[in-house]
């Protein structure tokens, strides 16, 4: 989840994660890079691109009547698009060894695969637009963060493969749901309880409680007959169709070695309700690191009281 | 030994900035302090930084040559992300007087200026809401009169 502070101005991060979940005899697993930079110091813009064994390009066969989740069947590795995001910090209240900030964020995501559940989600699963806002408290140890945001889909227009192969593929236009997002990090730096310089470690502990609540898609495909005229297919009775809302629990640990790179690891949970588009328990693991463009530092951040 | 003595004496009173330190708010992390630091290593005038994590302060030193700018330096703490608590310099007066005195083409104001400048090197405090705190500044905003009239680049209040 991202805080509402920025990167440095002219600074650039790299950061690479992966998800990964047992979905009974399949693996899943998303990986993804990301590129960070700060163009202003209250503007950061990313750019992230990944590919997952989560989708086919195509909705499967009988969609949505049959098969619907696709669980369990293999995907290949493939790319699934890219994620534009940016991140404006718009309010910043500090004090010494604390501060409050708040940030607006907007991201558009565009993907290439077919997405047989409902719950959107952008990078991952549907193409679209997404916004929101991030308030983040830090105050000595402690931190505390809470992301709201909304995700506005794009609709899938495919082509469903006929079950009878002589036949062509029936044209179908999935539309998903838009959805609220609420999540809310808490973390606790366990180590160092005071700083002397940049080799020390830092270990965090943390919890996220990561939040959606969405509403039912639509599924209408073409008619046979009179071809462009698409009917609506009644899904009351799909699941993972119908309107929803869960929160997951997500803890995890954080590393920051040598006071720039950073590993991070949670493991998630249901909480309330859950999400249909992977199963628990969700494992993240995040390599991060920043790329200053000046000469390198000499000093190790230890210099003494005077 | 003569010529030397005066020579010795002609730097020892020449106008100069000797160092800055500057206190930083909204530091929370060594990683935050180390993006401060690379922020203000960027500075073409600034030769090293020594960064205190635990009061989150830094001591900047400069290179011999070339124009120190305290702007910059305020600048610098910005676009790493965070804001200046407090921005202070080690100055060598020199043969300055008054309460206000231009160096490298800008204009100093003195805020309660001593009937007599220091003839060794002071710690001067900038005064300004780039350079301090909000709270800190309010209360030297009523006391900082006219400034200096006929001023000459930038304008800076300082107090000793």
């Amino acid at each position: 989840m991202e805080p509402a502070s920025t990167i440095p101005k002219g600074v650039l991060g790299v950061r690479a994660f992966t998800e990964s979940y047992k979905e009974f005899s399949q693996f899943r697993n998303l990986s993804a890079i990301r590129l960070m930079y700060g163009l202003t110091p209250k503007l950061t813009v990313m750019a992230t691109a990944d590919g997952s064994n989560h989708h086919n390009t195509l909705l499967p066969p009988e969609y949505p009547t049959h098969n619907t989740p696709n669980v369990g069947v293999h995907h290949p590795y493939r790319f699934n698009g890219v994620d534009f995001y940016a991140k404006y910090r718009f309010l910043s209240i500090d004090g010494q060894n604390s501060h409050y900030r708040m940030a607006l964020y907007g991201e558009y995501a565009y993907l290439t695969v077919a997405h047989d559940e409902g719950e959107p989600t952008l990078l991952d699963d549907t193409k679209g637009f997404g916004a929101g806002l991030i308030s983040t408290y830090l105050k000595g140890h402690f931190a505390a963060s809470f992301n709201g945001g909304i995700i506005v889909p794009s609709k899938y227009k495919g082509s469903i493969p006929d079950f009878v192969s002589a036949l062509p593929p029936v044209p179908t236009i999935v539309t998903y749901p838009n959805a609220v997002t609420y999540n809310l990090s808490l973390g606790y730096l366990l180590y160092p309880r005071v700083y002397k310089n940049y080799n020390q470690t830092n270990i965090n502990v943390y919890m996220e409680f990561q939040g959606k609540t969405y509403g039912a898609t639509q599924v209408k495909v073409s008619d046979i007959l009179y071809p462009g005229n698409y009917y609506v297919i009644n899904t009351k009775d799909i699941p993972v169709l119908q309107a929803g809302n869960y929160v997951e629990a997500h803890p995890g640990i954080q590393c920051i070695i040598k006071s720039n790179t950073r590993i991070d690891l949670s493991i998630g949970y249901p909480l309330i309700n859950k999400s249909y588009v992977h199963y628990y328990p969700l494992y993240t693991l995040g390599v991060q690191r920043y790329f200053y463009s000046n000469k390198k530092r000499t000093n190790s951040g230890s210099r003494k009281d005077t | 030994m003569v010529s030397l003595l005066l020579v010795l004496g002609f730097y020892t009173t020449k106008a100069q900035f000797t160092y800055a330190e500057v206190g930083i708010n909204g530091l929370t992390c060594s990683q935050c302090s180390r993006n401060v630091e690379m922020s203000i290593r960027k500075l073409p005038f600034v030769k090293d930084v020594e960064m205190n994590l635990a009061h989150t302060e830094g001591k900047i030193f400069f290179v011999k040559s070339g124009k120190v700018d305290i702007d910059k330096i305020a600048q610098a703490v910005r676009n790493a992300g965070f804001s200046v608590r407090y921005l202070k310099a080690g100055f060598v007066f020199g043969k300055t007087t008054g309460s206000c005195f231009t160096y490298q083409g800008d204009t100093y104001s003195m805020v309660h200026a001593p009937a007599n400048l220091p003839d060794s090197a002071a710690t001067i405090t900038f005064i300004g809401s780039a350079y301090q705190a909000r709270k800190d500044f309010k209360k030297w905003q009523t006391q900082l009169g006219e400034g200096c009239k006929g001023k000459e680049g930038k304008l800076y209040y300082i107090t000793l």
